[in-house]
């Protein structure tokens, strides 16, 4: 028999606790990544932000990592692989592709004030994306680390009047081919009072505009920001500034994403992306970090051979730190493993295990969880 | 002797099946099935079991796998003749399609009857490929895709082998092997499954046995 179990320790003022269950959800995608392996084809299945991507055999880049992510990872954060945890008690099924409502990692308390938390920009030579009625400009990002973003910087300057004029910059996840997909995960709007209050000096400067609500962006996701204004002409417009090799051969100006900018002139309908001419908007996202727990690296232990049965076994395991001044409850682990795709040269994360707890875990401030999956065979 | 022929199944399928449901709960693992049938297609006997013997070397690779070692850091693994191999995780590791006759990858039968123990590296007593005395002709390994139901996920490893020896040939024990890239880019083959029969599953000359392994994880 092959199965796996959850081991939870708790390490509080009080002592440890331990929790002990069966893993009962390795899912769909395991299964689709063993089947990828052992038939050597290239198989479809759908990543933790909801995407259908291909998962391409290619050597040297194997499937099912849950740790060791830096190459070929669209990401520099070691959290967004191994073992997870959540606060979702949604009932697992075969086909989730990631946590009900993931905790995120965070290892320190939120600043008091927002910082530059991912942005580009560039002093040299630049150019501009008019944006005005149905003429949209967008750019793409990711984020290092997990960010609370609360406002965006444009660097950008005003042509003419936009005194009557509502900007709206929102932010929303993108699909696999950077397009926005989704709702928007927060907009903030400038008044054409302030829309005035913008240079019409073409060296331009940043405008900062407040989200309504933050929100928690994760390394990992493809974002972007998209910036409209209703109404207006050329002549009237805001000019979000740009620059680049403009050149696909040229130098990448902004490594965070595939600093893909570009523009709809269809009011978002359809996107013109800058992809091959490696050009970036200037922007910066600010915020905090958020509330979550610190997750250390996913380790996973060495083969051990119990007495009595299982018969071998090891086991992958995560500590998670509470930092963050109050309590937070669990109720659902998880797996996250990588698998490759040769279309971009990059790695995507796949759900491939999650559970639900039998008993929800609080942990408190200053508390230590250890998560452990123990994978057994007894024969 | 008795000419039979061996069918390839070069394309890939989508299971319609009901998957079956014979795991434990939170169980991962494979259901076996066995279907004996003549050379018009009609089934003389059907078996479906659960195949009980992962052995070590499954872990050991998936151990390799998660932690994406290479040959430098990869673990040693037993491989189906005896010797070990340091596996390292690349794209190739858990290969098991084989082609017609190979016998060093995908579903291998034989006449042992020793009970699987967890260091089982190889097949205890192969029925090696051919039309002789006491061979069967192995088919092609051919793969199902990936299916779900409501609380099951599946995909299929299968292959036949078909009797032209001129006599019955009894089956006892299967095996899965599956290969991997060691340092140097050589290939081994390792042992993941070793399961028993009971009884055995006679194959009467003439006729096919078909071996699916629905390799499961239940929810």
């Amino acid at each position: 028999m092959l199965r796996g179990t959850i081991d939870i320790s708790k390490f509080g003022k009080n002592g440890k606790e331990d929790y002990s269950q069966l893993c009962r959800s390795f899912n769909r995608n395991f299964i689709s990544l063993l089947y990828s392996g052992f038939a050597q084809v290239n198989y479809g299945l759908t990543d933790i932000d909801g995407i259908y991507r291909t998962c391409e055999i290619d050597r040297d880049r194997p499937l099912l990592g849950v740790t060791q992510p830096a190459l070929h990872l669209p990401f520099t954060s070691q959290d967004m692989l191994g073992v997870q945890v959540g606060s979702s008690d949604a009932v697992a099924g075969p086909t989730d592709y990631d946590l009900g409502n993931r905790v995120i990692h965070a290892d320190a308390s939120p600043e008091a004030a927002n910082a530059v938390m991912e942005g580009v920009r560039y002093t040299g030579s630049t150019s501009t994306r008019n944006i005005y009625g149905a003429t949209w400009a967008i750019q793409t990002f990711h984020v290092p680390w997990a960010v609370n973003a609360y406002t965006i910087r444009l660097y950008c300057y005003r042509a003419g009047d936009l005194s009557a004029r509502t900007l709206t910059v929102s932010i929303r996840k993108t699909d696999g081919a950077w397009n926005p997909t989704g709702g928007e995960l927060a907009v903030g709007t400038a008044t054409g009072v302030e829309l005035q209050g913008i240079t019409t000096d073409t060296n331009g400067q940043w405008f900062e505009v407040a989200m309504t609500s933050p929100c928690v962006l994760r390394p990992y996701t493809r974002y972007c920001i998209i910036v409209r204004i209703d109404g207006g002409d050329y002549s009237n417009s805001l000019r979000w500034q740009y620059g680049g090799s403009g050149s696909s051969s040229g130098y990448r100006l902004y490594r965070g994403g595939a600093d893909c900018s570009g523009s709809s002139s269809n009011s978002g309908g359809s996107w013109s992306l800058s992809d091959s001419y490696h050009q970036s908007n200037y922007f910066l996202v600010m915020g905090r970090h958020p509330v979550g727990l610190c997750h250390y690296p996913t380790l996973v232990r060495t083969i051990a051979f119990p007495t009595p049965p299982p018969d071998i076994q090891f086991t992958i395991e995560r500590f998670f730190h509470n930092f963050t001044g109050s309590a937070i409850t669990l109720r659902e682990t998880g797996l996250y493993g990588s698998a490759p795709t040769s279309a971009s040269y990059e790695n995507f994360v796949y759900l491939i295990a999650r559970d639900v707890l039998t008993v929800p875990i609080t942990v408190n401030n200053d508390e230590l969880l250890k998560v452990s999956y123990a994978v057994q065979i007894s024969v | 002797m008795t000419d039979i022929e061996i069918k390839t199944q070069p394309n890939l399928k989508v299971i319609k099946e009901e998957i079956p449901h014979l795991l434990a709960e939170g169980e991962i693992g494979a259901i076996l099935e066995l279907t004996v049938s003549d050379k018009n297609g009609n089934i003389t006997q059907k078996r479906v079991m659960k195949s009980e013997s992962f052995v070590r070397q499954f872990l050991e690779l998936l151990w390799v796998n998660f932690q994406n070692l290479d040959y430098r850091s990869g673990r040693y693994c037993a491989d189906v003749y005896g010797g070990v191999a340091c596996v390292r995780a690349d794209r190739r590791l858990w290969t098991a399609g084989g082609a017609i006759g190979e016998t060093h990858r995908g579903i291998l039968v034989g006449t042992g009857t020793n009970v699987p123990t967890i260091n089982d590296y190889t097949i205890q007593t192969l029925i090696s490929h051919g039309t002789g005395a006491g061979q069967l002709q192995y088919s092609a390994v051919t793969f199902g895709a990936p299916s779900s139901d409501a609380t099951t996920s599946q995909f299929t490893v299968t292959r036949n082998f078909a009797n032209g020896s001129g006599a019955q040939v009894t089956v006892h024990e299967l095996t899965l092997v599956v290969q991997s890239y060691a340092d140097s880019n050589i290939q081994y083959s390792h042992m993941i499954i070793r399961d028993m029969i009971p009884g055995g599953i006679a194959v009467p000359n003439g006729q096919t046995l078909t071996v699916n392994y629905r390799i499961q994880v239940t929810t």
